[in-house]
């Protein structure tokens, strides 16, 4: 969820309905908006927005809107607006290429007649362009985001792929020219994001008139075409990415945003060579003519409430909607750097915010249902209570592990269920058996009064070698140790344990080198083996690094269970 | 000098010579066992007990005296031969010497002896008669041998003339001189007073016994014993064999007896689970932030082919287009490989997924325990697994109104209030969607948990017509209100000695009622 930073007198300014900070915090769950911290020095106010579907309330233009809008009712119809648009110069196009629809087919982009007019506000447009890129673009790997001097550049802009070693340019913060493949060996953001371009065929770049670099896509921007500053008043916004629907989203947020601030939007046209998008050419600002219909019941059903067209009408206007009625229907008209309305429960969450969640009645629960917890878990607490009954202390253990606690310290060497993505080595595996992990409790634990006895019935998963394929099961593990510990006691709590289950279950004799051998016996009921028994093996003692005896063993609850059943 | 009480342990024997002791001052040791009763042997070992303790003093006298041989022992008993013969004479006129001996019952070499004894004090008179000597008694001499050998066997004093004797019977092989140590014992001058007091502990102490035996039981000697004091306020020992509940788990415990008591039935699946449950099927599209690589765990499994085709082919449909649901979708294509990726549950809410799409009661209400894995680094406050508990309302009547009337019956049951707040929030799978605050006395306003009413793309893919209220709510939250601890994780500590007394403090809560 992106976290934000902006500087709050320029976001009251947006707001002249409102004085204060203050007054603002009240206000912001209408944009699902947390408050995060207020710096009085600075006058930073930090907010998280926890709406991740709505990128259009991730700067400072974009949430003064939606909580200006909530308070009057009236919002700026960018979409008529947008509509109205010409283009004067016929320069003013980008030709996404025809070898760029293979791997980020789509590319969006306008300009501004705004003066950036101080270095917070500068911050700030660079602080929403990564929010949507780095959140809502996945790291970039679906939308990344690019501004301009617009004067700098020469149109039209060409976006393709080249080869890796074609094109040479310096990259924002370095002062030498590199080749693209060296921008990704060398510069820091070539490093974090290569992944996401390093096994394509060639590189996309942004080139203008004269073939010179704006930027490499989606990595970093050129220090001299790609390079803005407070000051600077002709603006260039580009978006590429994976979706069409989303970069031309992500251009239309930053287009509101500036004509918010008191800038003026100024079209683009996109000329498709290859045919991902909807149509070959495209003007920017995209205007979606995003028009939802529906039922009245589909607006209100959920909410139980009883609420008139004309309530309904000014609810939808307050979130920022423009809604009429034709013929008993709904017609909504979504403006278009919103796309989050899939279906008409979007909008009676908006409804509902409109009206107020504090305003809802409480409608009783009527129906009569009837609690149980799920079956295996009688099993699972009869067996507790027994062990606790026979003086075991039940532990809590972590599900994951390793290689070396797990097959290693137990001396045996079997297929377990690993981690694909480690994070850390002590975590890397799902644990074979509940024994490794109470070992390590029993590690953890050599200064602590003996003897212990400790269990716990947790989730485990095993290969089934029959198959190939895990399994994962409820697996009781009981360890048992200290000065005078001995099998035969142990084996006194298993019998207790086994035969209260009422199953006819055979203990035969095993070599399992956990264990000592001649004293380790496998439980069997029906020809499965529901799990086994020993004397822990001197050397499994020692890896642990304990000093004490030890007897113990694991019992596959999951496996009783069904047999009881069965 | 002083005695270091607390060192000193005495058996009742022992003390028992201490009390005697100190009555008589000092007895020998014939003297000491005729006053208690013991044989010599087990006052002799005592003492030395007591000697090394440096409680008492042992004097050894050693002295010389006479004893009775074999022969004199024999003369106590039948007579000294010059008694014997005094004896006869006295009851007899005039006897022939050669028959004296034969009639006397007395050897050759007997009667010589006691004959010449005789005649040396004066006590015979012998006169020549025409068959031979004839001897009759002239006096009765003053001292009696076998009165002599008496005393001496007896250990009584003689007179200066019965020991004038002494030297003949040593010569005639009747005494003889031995000598003997005498054991004589005393407190140490001048600890009559600690002893005393010594003596005085011990009665208060070990003359009572510590524990009941069968043994006392069955004979009834309880009754003659007196079970000594216990200072109860001395801390016990620690039971070795306290089993005894895990604190967190009885906090799932306690959880899951309030869900069922509320009408909710517990949902179950595995950790591992591929990306359809976990994700898809919760309408979250496969280009989700929350779902990049970095989000959830993926293990080495191989897909899921278990995975019903239907399900997969209906969730695709709406992820892509919205069909089905009367929806825009999210206008992308779907991954039907991506869906079958396992991975572990990274979310609860994979079980009401899961539970969607098996045949629901209508109405119905579920909960799930959800053992949990993010993709964290793993610190304090970051565990690399960690429980959720959610769950799911089924029923035509479902709105807003009954949403809020769910969440206070939890803030009530959890949370012991009825003020609650409903905040906006987002959810992938929820709309409309809401954060549930709650005002706890003397806490202020808290966070307890999110719900909504999911999305219909969530359930019509399932065949689910019923509107479908979605919650979850904040374990640790819970935990907070329910046992007072500030933070439920600490439960989770993998120190024994410490655990032992955070179970304790769940029970105890427990135990006092203290749950809501």
């Amino acid at each position: 969820m992106p976290k934000l930073e902006v500087n709050s007198d320029n976001l009251l300014k947006l707001i002249p309905q409102i004085k204060s900070i203050d007054e603002l915090l009240p206000l912001l769950p209408i944009a699902k908006a947390e408050f995060d911290g207020f710096d009085e020095e600075t006058g930073t106010l930090n907010v998280e927005l926890n709406d991740t579907n709505r990128p259009d309330l991730w700067s400072a233009p974009g949430l003064a809107r939606a909580i200006r809008g909530y308070l009057t009712s009236q919002y700026r119809d960018f979409d008529a607006e947008w509509s109205a648009l010409e283009i004067e110069d016929t320069n003013h196009f980008i030709l996404a290429k025809s070898n760029t629809q293979q791997n980020r087919p789509f590319v969006a982009a306008c300009l501004a007649e705004y003066k950036i007019p101080s270095e917070e506000i500068l911050v700030e447009l660079i602080q929403t362009q990564e929010k949507i890129a780095g959140v809502f673009g996945n790291k970039r790997s679906r939308i990344s985001m690019g501004l301009y001097n617009a004067d700098l550049i020469q149109f039209p802009i060409s976006y393709e792929m080249v080869p890796p070693d074609s094109i040479r340019f310096v990259p924002l913060q370095f002062e030498k020219e590199l080749s693209l493949r060296e921008i990704l060996n060398e510069h820091p953001t070539g490093i974090e994001y290569r992944h996401i371009i390093q096994d394509w065929d060639g590189y996309p770049v942004l080139l203008d008139a004269a073939r010179r670099a704006l930027s490499l896509v989606p990595i970093i921007n050129s220090n001299d075409l790609g390079h803005i500053g407070v000051g600077d008043k002709n603006l260039l916004i580009e978006a590429t990415g994976t979706s069409f629907e989303h970069v031309n989203l992500a251009v239309n947020i930053f287009a509101a945003d500036i004509e918010e601030m008191g800038g003026k939007i100024y079209p683009i046209k996109i000329k498709y060579e290859h045919k991902r998008a909807p149509s070959q050419e495209v003007q920017l600002p995209y205007v979606f003519n995003h028009i939802h219909k529906a039922r009245k019941k589909e607006l209100i059903s959920l909410l139980g409430l009883n609420l008139s067209n004309e309530t309904i009408l000014e609810l939808l206007r307050k979130m920022g909607f423009f809604p009429q009625i034709k013929n008993k229907q709904f017609f909504v008209k979504i403006p278009s750097y919103r796309r989050d309305i899939m279906h008409s429960v979007d909008l009676l969450e908006d409804i509902a915010i409109a009206y107020g969640y504090d305003n809802f009645q409480e409608v009783p629960l009527e129906s009569y249902t009837i609690g149980q917890a799920k079956p295996i878990q009688h099993t699972i607490d009869s067996i507790r209570d027994l062990m606790i009954g026979l003086g075991y202390v039940e532990v809590f253990t972590y599900v994951l592990s390793n290689e070396d606690d797990c097959l290693k310290k137990m001396r045996i060497s079997e297929k377990i269920v690993r981690i694909k993505n480690v994070m850390s080595q002590t975590f890397s595996v799902v644990r074979n058996s509940m024994l490794p992990v109470l070992f390590r409790i029993e590690s953890e634990n050599t200064g602590s009064r003996y003897p212990h006895r400790i269990f716990e019935i947790g989730e485990i998963a095993r290969y089934n070698p029959q198959n190939e394929k895990a399994e994962t099961l409820q697996s009781l593990g009981i360890i048992n140790i200290g000065p005078n510990v001995t099998l035969a006691n142990t084996l006194g709590d298993i019998w207790a344990l086994l035969s209260t289950t009422g199953i006819e279950y055979e203990m035969v004799e095993t070599n399992d080198p956990r264990f000592i051998e001649g004293r380790c016996a496998k439980v069997i009921v029906d020809n499965i083996t529901i799990g086994i028994v020993g004397e822990f093996h001197p050397e499994v003692l020692e890896n642990w690094g304990l000093t004490m005896p030890a007897a113990g063993g694991e019992i596959f609850v999951s496996k009783l269970y069904e047999l009881m059943r069965a | 000098m002083g005695i270091p009480e607390e060192q000193i342990q005495l058996t009742p024997a022992e003390a028992q010579i201490l009390r005697t002791l100190l009555d008589k001052e000092k007895l020998t040791l014939s003297q000491l066992a005729k006053e208690l009763g013991m044989d010599t042997g087990a006052i002799t070992s005592n003492c030395e007990r007591l000697a090394r303790k440096g409680l008492i003093k042992i004097d050894r006298h050693e002295e010389s005296y006479f004893a009775l041989t074999e022969v004199g022992r024999e003369y106590v008993n039948i007579g000294a031969p010059e008694d014997r013969l005094v004896d006869y004479l006295e009851n007899h006129e005039e006897v022939m010497l050669d028959e004296l001996a034969e009639k006397i019952g007395l050897s050759r070499q007997e009667f010589s002896g006691a004959f010449g004894l005789l005649m040396k004090l004066g006590a015979l008179f012998v006169k020549k008669t025409e068959s031979g000597k004839a001897v009759s008694l002239k006096t009765k001499p003053e001292i009696l041998t076998t009165e002599v050998l008496k005393k001496i066997h007896s250990n009584k004093d003689l007179s200066e003339t019965e020991k004038s004797l002494l030297k003949i019977l040593v010569k005639r092989g009747l005494v003889g001189k031995e000598s003997k140590t005498t054991l004589t014992y005393q407190l140490i001058p001048g600890t009559q007073k600690e002893i005393r007091h010594l003596l005085d502990v011990w009665e208060k102490s070990e003359r009572e016994i510590t524990n009941l035996t069968p043994d006392l039981l069955t004979t009834g000697k309880w009754r003659n014993v007196r079970l000594k004091k216990y200072d109860m306020s001395i801390p016990p020992p620690y039971p070795t064999r306290w089993g005894m509940r895990h604190g967190y788990y009885a906090f799932l415990d306690y959880v899951r007896q309030k869900f069922m008591a509320l009408g909710f039935t517990e949902m179950e699946g595995s950790i591992i689970v591929p990306e359809f449950w976990n994700m898809d099927a919760l309408y979250m599209p496969q280009f989700h932030p929350a779902r990049a690589i970095h989000d959830a765990y993926y293990v080495d499994l191989p897909a899921d082919d278990s995975l019903e085709e239907r399900f997969i082919n209906a969730v695709a449909k709406v992820h892509e287009t919205g069909k089905g649901a009367n929806s825009r979708g999210w206008q992308y294509h779907f991954d039907k490989e991506v869906t079958r990726r396992m991975v572990l549950r990274s979310q609860g809410t994979a079980l009401s997924a899961w539970t969607l799409a098996h045949n629901p009661d209508i109405p119905g209400r579920y909960f799930g325990i959800a053992k949990c894995f993010r993709y964290d680094k793993i610190d304090a406050t970051h565990l690399p697994d960690f429980y959720q508990v959610e769950g799911i309302v089924l029923d035509k009547n479902n709105n807003f109104g009954t949403l809020l009337s769910l969440l206070k019956l939890f803030a009530r049951e959890f949370a012991g209030t009825e003020k609650i707040k409903l905040v906006p929030a987002y959810f992938p799978f929820t709309e409309p969607s809401v954060e549930l605050h709650a005002e706890i006395p003397g806490v202020g306003w808290v966070e307890l948990g999110g719900a909504g009413i999911f999305r219909p793309e969530v359930t019509k893919p399932f065949g689910i017509d019923v509107p479908v209220l979605a919650w979850g709510l904040g374990l640790d939250r819970i935990g907070m209100l329910a046992f007072g601890i500030k933070d439920i994780r600490h439960l989770l500590s993998r120190d024994l000695e410490e655990l032992r007394d955070l179970n304790r403090r769940v029970t105890s809560a427990k135990i006092r009622g203290k749950l809501r």
